[in-house]
């Protein structure tokens, strides 16, 4: 064929994909699918928020979470304590800046702890099958056999009390969420043209996992963390409601709620602030996960 | 031929849809009449409009993302008194409508397998617009049932009754969709690619048996296809549409032979020839570019940037659908350019 | 006439491929026989066309060559190496010469991969030593070579439409120049008028690289158009297998004949008398294929078994 033929061709075909018009970024376009949704933008604000107060709880809490303060014991919320104070004289406004730092964190650290291990189990399990995909599915349904929160106090209790541990507990125990989802994602994903066309120009089995399935089931995997951080951050409340997480004196609203619940008649702000963070944060995330599916789910593109 | 009054009045219909890139002007003004008895050819590919303006007129596009932004379709069928008059179908209510696309328009769909319900015998989904729209009772609905088997030609009929659709054959579940559609004598038809899923072979048959159907019922047909060839068996008209708007349409004889709109030409131009030996065939013909974008569609005529033959005036101005000089009544064209004259003159290679 | 005959490029002996089949309470099973006993050359520049309803076994045959689903018995030659008994490693080398364009270009193209770097994914796989400029430059000739520009590298298949994504298709199965690509129904998925513009380009890239194709398709008329010879399929078994003129001018075999004269025409005064020679009729039962017998030189028809 001559040169003048493969000019022609390319000039024939180009002036269509010009007329196409610019398209958004994929970044741009997910954004506006997300942003269309009041609940989940109300979500990603609190969690910024709440992001924020852990970040920088040492400048925006009025004062020391662990200083005690005799002088005003249980006080009700004034102009100087805006939430008051707790059975110490501690000011509950700082102790749930601070609060804030071990539930995220507990949320965060244990469904990343979750992902790192649900992640290439399931592929594994997903894409070798056989064998390999039979042990780890019987293991992962013995798992999933026990209720979320019993395994992970069952755990935490086994691994003895603190936030670290709570966090590898509450972590190992939604590891399985992830194994399942992530093996049904690949066996969908394997069984599409574009792994058989990838076969077929000779990528080897691992490079076909982690070029050309990986990418295709990171927004399911992601809308389930984001799901899964707000079960987290109760699983971490209730862990340290019953001792298990956070020691004292360092605040978290779990122990927070505990210590409160013996004060409920005198100081209810002791219960109400701790027991709104932990709901607030929980829908925070939720509705961030729920507008992440919506935004993401295939079928709204065009 | 006496001017009796068309039994379909398709009055400059539109429709878009709403996308979250943009607004879909899927179809734009379209107008047509269907005679009785006729069968109307609908020749176009994926976003030409053929399929979306015939769910539009029978209420089927889902709304959102689908509007009707214009027109009107005229239908003649019975009022709720029984009398023969010719109303509005986007104006009808749901109910009423429903009747209508049961009873009085029978519609056949590509995919047989997902228009059958896996969990209802044969013989239950035929009975189904019998009972309701008829109003028969289940012995009788049975026996029409049966009727209508025999009548798309499936052999055994009665046996075959209480099967369920896994258990026949793609063309067999393509013509107990038939079934269906002619189950309470519809005045018509619309087939839209009824036969684009099937092998050659049983779309052969298929044709065939909507031939022999038609001659028996006489029911009009609306047969919408990407196929040339079986539309220039099975129609009388045929009709050319492309991006949201007919192009050209005439008796099909007229149209295949003396084509005047380029899109129309292109398309009949760009299939290999099945008699011609390898030796002495010719490089296809090929119709450059892609469809247009409908959410930006060019200005003018839409099919002008692809066009060979296009004229300055056809990148500015949409040209009319307008009865062809010097060809038969009732063929007409969209195009500024006059195609005989240019292919005389030697242009389009 | 007919120049000297070349070594063929692939030589495909007695392929069958079984399907193990178990009653669902775990009776007896069976084997479903996808395909049986099939055998056929490609010369290197020819085209072979495999066309058939579905179920014949047509695609299956396609993924069995390119050992995207190996044969479960038989042999695949491709210039003289049975890929059959290949280890995985080595057919992967292989690939560089056999490469696969598939129906569906929607389907075909991972949704998360940006077309340059589709298009490229060969030469990573394949020509390592290649630096990001040189394969930068290749891939935009490739983009130009099947009649996309370049700029668009960067974009993403649900910003192109079905004839673009199927160019961009092509454009990787040639990036290495391989010798022998299984095309499965190439043009199938695509717009009436965007099928020419694809078939020629299929065309152009063989005059040009001496490219050898399997065209798996159901579309008769192009089939004779494009293919130089051609095999007729019916329940896994070739019934007939002739050149292309030969078959569509002199078909012997009844299912080949059913098949011809099935295809519509878009002549209205023609077709309106096929139609009307070919009543609808229940289908004819048609005979078992058994072996093929040459009943001219290089016309292959299958015996009838149990008449």
């Amino acid at each position: 064929m001559s040169e003048a033929g493969l000019s022609t061709a390319a000039e024939m075909a180009a002036p269509p994909v010009a007329a196409l018009p610019p398209e958004p970024g994929a970044l741009r376009a997910f954004w506006r699918r997300f942003s269309r949704r009041r609940g989940a933008l109300a979500g990603l604000v609190v969690v910024v928020l709440l992001g924020i107060l852990a970040l920088g709880a040492a400048w925006i809490a009025p004062f020391d979470p662990t200083a005690t303060d005799w002088g005003a014991v249980r006080a009700a919320p004034t102009l100087t304590h805006l939430f008051g104070t707790d059975e110490v004289g501690r000011d509950v406004l700082s102790r749930i800046v601070y609060g804030t730092r071990a539930s995220l964190g507990a949320g965060l650290t244990s469904v990343a702890l979750a992902v790192a291990l649900g992640l290439p189990l399931g592929m594994l399990a997903g894409y070798a099958g056989g064998v390999i995909d039979g042990a780890i599915m019987r293991l992962t349904d013995a798992l999933l056999a026990i209720p979320f929160l019993i395994l992970a106090i069952a755990l935490a209790a086994f691994l003895g009390p603190s936030l670290t541990n709570a966090m590898v507990a509450i972590g190992l125990s939604a590891t399985s969420i992830f194994v399942r989802l992530t093996r049904a994602q690949v066996q969908a994903a394997a069984a599409e043209d574009f792994v058989e066309a990838a076969r077929a120009v000779g990528n080897p089995p691992w490079r076909i996992a982690l070029h050309h399935i990986l990418p295709n089931i990171v927004p399911a995997i992601l809308v389930q963390a984001t799901l899964t951080i707000a079960a987290a951050i109760i699983a971490e409340a209730s862990l340290s409601f019953l001792g298990l997480g956070q020691q004292p004196p360092e605040p978290s609203w779990g122990s927070m709620l505990n210590t409160a619940k013996n004060f409920l008649d005198q100081a209810p702000w002791m219960a109400i602030w701790p027991g709104l963070s932990i709901f607030l944060a929980v829908l925070a995330f939720n509705l961030v996960g729920d507008g992440l599916r919506d935004a993401l789910d295939p079928r709204e593109r065009r | 031929m006496t001017a009796s009054p068309p039994l379909l009045d398709v009055r400059d219909l539109a429709v878009a849809f709403d996308t979250e890139s943009g607004t879909v002007r899927a179809v734009n003004g379209v107008s047509y009449t269907l005679r009785e008895g006729e069968t109307l050819g609908i020749v176009g590919e994926s976003g030409s409009g053929k399929s979306v303006h015939v769910l539009a007129m029978l209420g089927l596009v889902p709304r959102p993302p689908g509007r009707i932004t214009g027109g009107q379709v005229l239908f003649r069928g019975r009022d709720p008194e029984g009398h023969d008059q010719a109303r509005d179908l986007l104006a009808m209510p749901e109910r009423h409508l429903r009747r209508v696309r049961g009873a009085e328009i029978g519609m056949v769909f590509q995919d047989p397998m997902s228009s059958l319900n896996p969990a209802m015998t044969v013989a239950a989904q035929i009975a189904e617009p019998l009972r309701l729209h008829l109003g028969l009772g289940a012995r009788e609905a049975r026996a029409r049932a049966r009727d209508l088997l025999d009548l798309v030609r499936i052999p055994d009929a009665s046996r075959r009754l209480d099967h369920y659709p896994h258990e026949f054959s793609g063309g067999q579940r393509q013509r107990v969709m038939i079934a269906i559609g002619l189950a309470c004598r519809p005045k018509l038809l619309i087939a839209d690619e009824a036969t684009t899923a099937l092998d050659v072979t049983v779309q052969a048959e298929i044709v065939a048996l909507v031939q022999e159907l038609k001659r028996e019922i006489g029911m009009a047909i609306v047969w919408i296809t990407h196929d040339l060839g079986v539309v220039a068996g099975i129609a009388d008209t045929v009709q050319v549409m492309y991006a949201g708007r007919i192009v050209e349409r005439g008796p099909v004889d007229a149209v295949f032979s003396d084509p005047r709109n380029a899109y129309t030409l292109g398309l009949l131009r760009s299939l290999p020839d099945l008699s011609r030996d390898r030796a002495g065939r010719q490089r296809l013909r090929q119709i450059e570019g892609s469809p247009p974008d409908m959410r930006h569609p060019p200005p003018g005529d839409p099919f002008a940037p692809r066009n060979p033959f296009a004229t300055p005036r056809c990148r500015t101005e949409a040209p009319p659908l307008a009865q062809v000089e010097g060809s038969v009544p009732g063929h007409l064209a969209a195009a500024w350019y006059d195609l005989p004259a240019l292919l005389a003159a030697g242009a389009g290679r | 006439m007919r120049p000297v005959k070349p070594e063929p490029l692939l030589s495909v002996r007695s392929l069958s491929k079984h399907y193990p089949l178990r009653h669902w309470w775990g009776g007896k099973s069976s084997v479903f026989r996808a395909v049986e006993g099939v055998s056929f050359d490609i010369a290197p520049g020819e085209t072979l066309g495999l066309v058939g309803e579905s179920g014949s076994g047509k695609s299956t045959i396609g993924r069995a060559v390119t050992m995207l689903n190996p044969p479960t018995s038989g042999s695949v030659a491709f210039e003289g190496v049975d890929l059959a008994s290949l280890p995985a490693r080595a057919m992967r080398r292989m690939r560089r010469r056999i490469q696969v364009i598939f129906q569906d270009p929607y389907a075909a193209l991972n949704p998360r991969m940006s077309a340059g770097a589709y298009v490229a994914e060969p030469f990573r796989l394949h020509r390592p030593e290649m630096g990001g400029a040189e394969r930068r430059d290749a891939v935009a000739g490739l983009f130009q070579r099947v009649g996309l520009d370049p700029r668009f590298a960067g974009r993403y298949p649900h910003q192109f439409s079905g004839g673009q994504r199927q160019r961009l298709c092509i454009a990787r199965a040639i990036a290495l120049k391989p010798s022998f690509i299984v095309a499965d129904e190439p043009i199938a998925a695509l717009d009436i008028s965007i099928q020419a513009q694809v078939v020629n380009l299929l065309q152009d890239l063989q005059e040009e690289l001496g490219l050898s194709y399997l065209f798996i398709s159901h579309d008769l008329r192009m089939v004779r158009y494009l293919c130089h010879r051609v095999a007729v399929l019916r329940r896994g078994r070739i019934v007939e297998l002739a050149d292309s003129d030969t078959l569509y001018e002199d078909p012997r075999h009844p299912y080949t004949r059913a098949l011809l004269s099935a295809v519509p025409v878009p002549d209205p005064a023609a077709e309106r008398a096929r139609l009307r020679a070919t009543r609808e009729s229940p289908a004819a039962v048609l005979p078992e294929a058994g072996a093929l017998e040459e009943v001219a030189p290089g016309h292959w028809v299958a015996r009838t078994v149990g008449v």
